[in-house]
C-alpha cells in the first residue's frame, strides 16, 4: 500500500510546508497520465518593471493582465487533467494584483505552484505572505554572476535586488532555483560555471538555464548548453529544456503547456506557432494540437522574427 | 497541510496531503515521503482522526464487504508497516 521514495538532502532545508508540497508533487509527477504537461506555465501580465535587453516584451507588449477568470479556468482545467505543477509567468508575475489568490487556489486544487520572477519586487515579506498563501516555490532571474554584466542587461542595481530576493525566498522557505538566459554556450562557459558556483553558494536548490538566440531558425545553442551541462555538472543541480537523456526540449515533448496574458495557447512562452485561445476552446483541445505541432522542427526558443 | 490528533499514534515528525483519492505523507525527520492507494488513505484518515483500531476495523469492513476478522488482518499489517517505517510513534493496534 506504501511506496518510499528519497528526498534530497538539500530540500530538508525547507520549510515543512514546501517540503510537502514537493513531496506531493512528486508523486502526482509520477503519476501523471500520458500526453499530460508537467507544466502549466500561466503568462499572468505582459507589464514589467525593467526591459531587459533580450526580453521579448521589451518596446511595449501594451499593458495586459490574463483575466482572473480564465486564469482560474485553466488551473482547474489543468488540475483535474492531471498536470502537476502551475507555473506564473509573465512579464512580472509580482506586478499581478491576485497573485496570492491565485496561488491559494493553485494549492487548493493541489498543483506544486513557481513563481518566475526577475526578483526586483520579492522582499522578504512578499516571499513569506506568498508562501503562507500557498505558493510552492520561486525562481529568480539571475543572468550572469557578474554583477555588472547582468545590470548591463537588465538595469542597475538589478542584480542587488535579484540576489536579495534569492536569500528572501530561501529565508521563507521556499523551493528556490536560480534562473539564466545563456546567450553562448562556448565563450558563456565561464558564465555558466560562475552561475553554477553562485547557485550553489547562495544555497538555491538547483538553477536552470534557458537557451536565448536573437536569430529566428533552428540554433544549436540548446544542444550545446545542454553538452556543456552534463560536463560541468554531472549531478545534475542544474537543467535546461533539453532534459538529460531526452529527445527534443520541454515543448516539443508538450511537457509544457502556455497560456498568454491574452488567453492565447502555446507550446512554451517563446514557441512561435499558436495552439489556439482559451477564451474560446480548453487546455485539453490545444493539447491535441500540441501533440501534432511538437513533431515539427522549429525551436521554440527563439526571438519573434 | 494536515496534522494528526495527539492520540492516533502517527510520530510528530510526520505531515500530510491528500491529493485525489491519495494520501502523501512526509517523515520531516528522514525527509521520506510515500504514497497511499485509496484503501490506506481510508485507513490513514481515521488514524489521524484518532480513531481507535476496532472503530477503524469496523469503518473497513463496512466500506469495503470484508469480514471483520479479515479487516483486522489488514489493519494490523497496514499498521506494522507504518511503525517499520517509523511512521507510528506507538503501537495503535490495540
Amino acid at each position: 500500500m506504501a511506496q518510499r521514495t528519497p528526498v534530497k538532502e538539500q530540500f530538508s532545508r525547507l520549510s515543512p510546508a514546501s517540503r510537502l508540497a514537493l513531496a506531493v508533487f512528486r508523486v502526482r509527477a509520477a503519476g501523471k497520465p500520458a500526453g499530460i504537461p508537467g507544466s502549466l506555465f500561466l503568462g499572468l501580465t505582459s507589464r514589467c518593471s525593467l526591459s531587459c535587453l533580450h526580453c521579448k516584451y521589451r518596446g511595449g507588449a501594451g499593458d495586459l493582465d490574463l483575466p482572473y477568470p480564465l486564469a482560474l479556468a485553466a488551473l482547474r482545467e489543468a488540475a483535474a487533467l492531471g498536470v502537476p505543477k502551475a507555473v506564473f509567468f509573465g512579464g512580472e508575475p509580482l506586478l499581478y494584483p491576485r497573485l496570492a489568490e491565485l496561488a491559494g487556489a493553485a494549492r487548493d486544487l493541489g498543483l506544486f505552484t513557481e513563481l518566475d520572477t526577475n526578483g526586483q519586487e520579492l522582499t522578504f515579506a512578499r516571499a513569506r505572505a506568498l508562501a503562507r498563501a500557498g505558493l510552492s516555490s520561486v525562481m529568480v532571474s539571475l543572468h550572469s554572476p557578474s554583477p555588472e554584466e547582468h545590470d548591463r542587461l537588465c538595469g542597475r542595481g538589478t542584480y542587488q535586488k535579484a540576489a536579495r530576493a534569492l536569500a528572501a525566498a530561501l529565508k521563507a522557505g521556499l523551493v528556490t532555483y536560480v534562473s539564466s538566459c545563456v546567450f553562448s554556450a562556448g565563450p558563456g562557459e565561464r558564465d555558466l560555471r560562475g552561475l553554477l558556483a553562485f547557485a550553489k553558494d547562495s544555497g538555491a536548490h538547483g538553477a536552470r538555464f534557458l537557451p536565448y538566440s536573437p536569430r529566428a531558425g533552428a540554433s544549436r545553442l540548446p544542444a550545446a548548453l545542454a553538452a556543456a551541462l552534463r560536463r560541468e555538472d554531472p549531478a545534475g543541480f542544474a537543467g535546461t529544456c533539453l532534459a538529460r537523456g531526452r529527445r527534443g526540449c520541454a515543448a516539443q515533448r508538450a511537457d509544457i503547456l502556455y497560456l498568454g496574458p491574452s488567453g492565447d495557447l502555446r507550446a512554451c512562452p517563446y514557441a512561435l506557432a499558436g495552439l489556439g485561445s482559451l477564451r474560446r476552446g480548453t487546455l485539453a483541445a490545444a493539447l491535441r494540437r500540441c501533440g501534432r505541432a511538437a513533431r515539427g522542427p522549429v525551436r521554440p526558443c527563439q526571438k519573434r522574427a | 497541510m494536515a496534522g494528526a490528533k495527539q492520540n492516533s499514534g502517527i510520530s510528530a515528525a510526520v505531515t500530510w496531503r491528500k491529493t485525489g483519492d491519495e494520501a502523501v505523507i512526509l517523515n520531516l525527520e528522514t525527509s521520506e515521503y510515500y504514497s497511499l492507494n485509496e484503501t490506506g488513505t481510508f485507513i490513514w484518515e481515521l488514524l489521524a482522526a484518532g480513531k481507535p483500531a476496532a472503530r477503524i476495523t469496523e469503518a473497513l469492513s463496512a466500506e469495503y464487504g470484508v469480514t471483520a476478522d479479515q479487516a483486522a488482518e489488514d489493519l494490523a499489517d497496514f499498521l506494522k508497516d507504518l511503525s517499520k517505517l517509523k511512521i507510528l510513534s506507538r503501537e495503535t493496534a490495540k
